[in-house]
This record gives C-alpha cells, sequence and structure tokens, in this order.
C-alpha cells in the first residue's frame, strides 16, 4: 500500500500529441512512431497508457518547420498521439528529444489523466440518436392462428348450441 | 437557466482532441463563445479556454476563420 502510494507521487500521467511531417511516405511511419515511442519507454521509462496510431488530417492553418535552412510548410500532417506515465524527472530529456526530431512538425507535451477523457464520439452520436426523429415502432400483432374446422365439425357445433 | 453542457453529460476533463465538442463553443470566427450565451461553468470555462488553445496549437481548429 505504501509503496503505491510513493509510485503515485513519483509518477505523473502525461499525453503527448505530435505531428509527423507529411513528406513521410506511409509505410515509413510505424518507424517514426516506434522512435517516439522507443524514446517514452525504454530510453525514459515510461508506463504507456493509451495511444492512437498517427492519420493524415488537413490542418486549419499552414505550420511551418526548419530544418537546416530550409522552411517546410505544411498543410496536412500525421497526427497521432501517446498517454503514459513517467517521472517528472525524465520529461525534460523526452521534451529534448522530441525537439531535435526532423520529421516530428509539431508536438504538444500535457500533463492529464489516467481515465479516458476523448467522449466526442460517443457524445455526439448519442446526441444526434436523441435528436433524430423517432421512427414508428411496428408492433406486430399476433393474429389467432386460424383453425381449420371440417363441415361435419361445424353442423354438430351449430347443432349443440340449437338444442341447448 | 441553461445547465453546463459539461456537467450535464458527465465530463470532467475537457480533451483538446476533442474538436467536435470545442467547435460547439466557438463562432463563425473561431472565437470562443460568452458563458452567459451558452450557460456553461466557470470551471468548465476554464477548462474549455485551455483545450481550445491546445487544439489551435495543434492545427486542429483555426486561430481565425473567415
Amino acid at each position: 500500500m505504501q509503496n503505491k502510494e510513493n509510485t503515485a507521487k513519483e509518477t505523473e500521467i502525461y499525453e503527448v500529441g505530435y505531428h509527423i511531417m507529411p513528406s513521410v511516405p506511409e509505410e515509413k511511419l510505424p518507424l517514426e512512431v516506434s522512435a517516439i515511442l522507443s524514446a517514452i519507454v525504454s530510453k525514459n521509462g515510461g508506463v504507456m497508457i493509451a495511444s492512437e496510431s498517427p492519420v493524415k488530417i488537413e490542418l486549419a492553418y499552414t505550420m511551418a518547420k526548419k530544418v537546416g535552412a530550409t522552411q517546410h510548410k505544411c498543410d496536412e500532417a500525421y497526427f497521432g498521439w501517446f498517454k503514459f506515465e513517467m517521472s517528472p524527472d525524465n520529461i525534460n530529456a523526452l521534451k529534448t528529444f522530441l525537439d531535435a526530431q526532423d520529421n516530428v512538425l509539431r508536438f504538444l507535451l500535457i500533463k492529464t489523466v489516467r481515465e479516458n477523457t476523448l467522449v466526442g464520439a460517443k457524445l455526439l452520436a448519442a446526441e444526434k440518436e436523441a435528436l433524430a426523429p423517432k421512427e414508428e415502432v411496428k408492433t406486430e400483432t399476433t393474429k389467432p392462428e386460424k383453425t381449420v374446422v371440417s363441415d361435419a365439425d361445424l353442423d354438430k357445433t351449430i347443432d349443440e348450441l340449437v338444442k341447448a | 437557466m441553461k445547465q453546463c453542457y459539461f456537467s450535464k453529460n458527465n465530463i470532467k476533463h475537457i480533451d483538446y482532441k476533442d474538436t467536435d465538442i470545442i467547435k460547439k463553443f466557438l463562432n463563425p470566427h473561431a472565437r470562443m463563445l460568452a458563458r452567459k450565451k451558452t450557460g456553461v461553468s466557470a470551471k468548465s470555462q476554464r477548462q474549455l479556454s485551455e483545450a481550445v488553445k491546445r487544439a489551435r496549437f495543434m492545427g486542429l481548429i483555426p486561430f481565425i476563420a473567415r
């Protein structure tokens, strides 16, 4: 118990969101991702919590990144993120690693919580459902099964009724 | 009195990657809407402003539009 409390104090939950340059071919993306992953896990002793692999998105505005003497302007990029637990002592090392990456267009390193904070898609889907006009529920009324009655039987029952 | 959107939906932390939710609280110029208009609680409005700034930095939503 005491041990658990100690680790809780020593580590923090962080999240790094990153854009990989669009010039990187799609088949080489896993290489870039694994480089970041190894910087988090093996080099700085982080523990992975959640992640999303990069997908190409259109940026809301043109971003520029200077690599050497050339300035690259990007209108789209591969956006992905990692959520992990790490000691605050190592976070600076991770930041300098990401700063030095030529293929990382931009990144954002933030403190967060362990729980899943992404609720948008689920919530909006539920809202849409609530707003949509409800379909009329067709209740199927079960028709009583028709029993086949022969003429002779019918006559008999009529006779009985008349007698009664 | 309108109830706060975030407390109504039990959202304790506003994620900057949830752009669809954040966009609900922006006007057509991509500026944040006032609490007076949206009914968001003071605490959530502070969280929202942080999320908006992060999303802008990451190019998920624009700084200015139109």
